[in-house]
């Protein structure tokens, strides 16, 4: 009986000794779990956080592409290697105001390309690609009309000689500085010495030098500037 | 005899001494009423040109700033009273602006946009200012 007891009694305390060890040790895991599941939020919202701010967009003429990479050049000269990824990266074609998805082979020499993903150190490792149309957009003051020929010849502020083709499908607009509104303007009525604000679409196949087609122009008359 | 001459020469010196300090003490009494010539030259009209040299600034947005939504608010400061241009491929927007800062919002096509503002002050004392800014709007969701 005393045998039968004091067995008892041992097996009750191997119990309690065990169990107690087993809260000690499941109560720290379990809080330690949370711990951690917080600081791997906070990880991945931080990775985020910094890709996000890695997160470029670069533009540019398409020199090459091979081997999933695009070589391109931008408007300063700057040359940009864009990475392409079979999986992650994804291109369109934009040009039209639409956004459509196309094929890498689908790019070529020439076109003009937007970039967009984690940059670093002019290689951009793209999540986006999208090919789209170059504008360019600016003002000068006119130093010649040309209506036989209908073209401008526009002077900028960088002492820059463009010439701008008017065509059928060019924007005309006259700037009434009063009211603040905007008129068509056919070429007769612009001056020598007025302001062109224009917008020309640049395809980089331009027949000479600083001579494009004008999409759109906005005339700023003299008579503002001799009040 | 050497004595004399030199009693004669000290008085010399000091009548010389006096008559110095009489006429250095006159000539600053009359400075004094007179007023410095360099503050007479000051115009009590002087207009500070600071307001009128404001040059042409585009606080937002950043040049190459990539973002998500159709349109953005373009805020700057030029010379008051002048008509901004605010030009891009898909819109025109003319401004006058009463005082020297300036918004106004800006639609965006997908892409690309290039912005220029120009600022033309009234007149042809001061002549007009541009700064091109690109934004890319591009729908990445």
């Amino acid at each position: 009986m005393k045998r039968t007891i004091t067995s008892a009694l041992i097996l009750l305390f191997a119990f309690v000794v065990t169990t107690s060890a087993q809260v000690k040790t499941s109560t720290p895991s379990s809080s330690q779990n949370k711990d951690a599941e917080i600081l791997k939020d906070k990880l991945e919202s931080k990775v985020a956080e910094l890709q996000k701010k890695e997160q470029k967009a670069v533009a540019g003429r398409v020199s090459d592409n091979k081997n999933k990479k695009i070589a391109l050049t931008s408007d300063n000269g700057t040359l940009f290697e864009i990475r392409v990824d079979d999986v992650v990266t994804k291109l369109y074609d934009i040009a039209g105001g639409e956004k459509d998805e196309i094929k890498l082979d689908a790019i070529k020499k020439g076109d003009y390309v937007i970039a967009s993903g984690p940059t670093s150190d002019r290689v951009v490792t793209a999540n986006n690609v999208y090919r789209d149309e170059q504008f360019l957009v600016g003002s000068g003051n006119i130093t010649e009309v040309n209506q036989a020929e209908g073209y401008l010849k526009v002077l900028t502020a960088e002492k820059e000689n463009l010439i701008l083709d008017i065509g059928i499908t060019t924007k005309r607009f006259l700037a009434d500085v009063k009211d603040l509104s905007e008129d068509v303007v056919a070429l007769a009525k612009v001056k020598e010495g007025d302001t062109a604000h224009f917008v020309v679409k640049k395809t980089g196949k331009e027949r000479e030098k600083n001579r494009y087609a004008a999409t759109k122009i906005l005339i700023i008359p003299q008579e503002y500037f001799h009040k | 005899m050497k004595k004399e001459i030199g009693i004669a020469i000290f008085c010399g010196v000091l009548f010389g001494l006096v008559v110095a300090a009489i006429m250095i003490s006159r000539i600053r009494t009359m400075e004094n009423r007179r007023g410095l010539p360099g503050e007479a030259q000051i115009s009590p009209t002087v207009k500070n040109l600071n307001s009128q040299l404001q040059t042409l600034e585009i606080s937002e947005p950043s040049d190459l700033a990539m973002v998500s939504q159709k349109s953005i608010k373009i805020r700057g400061k030029t010379v008051k009273d002048s008509l901004i241009v605010i030009q891009s491929p898909i819109k025109d927007i003319l401004l006058n602006n009463k005082n020297e800062t300036f918004s106004a919002d800006v639609p965006l096509a997908l892409g690309e946009n290039v912005i220029v503002v120009a600022s033309h002050p009234k007149g042809s004392s001061q002549s007009s200012q541009e700064k091109t800014i690109k934004v890319y709007y591009l729908d990445e969701n």
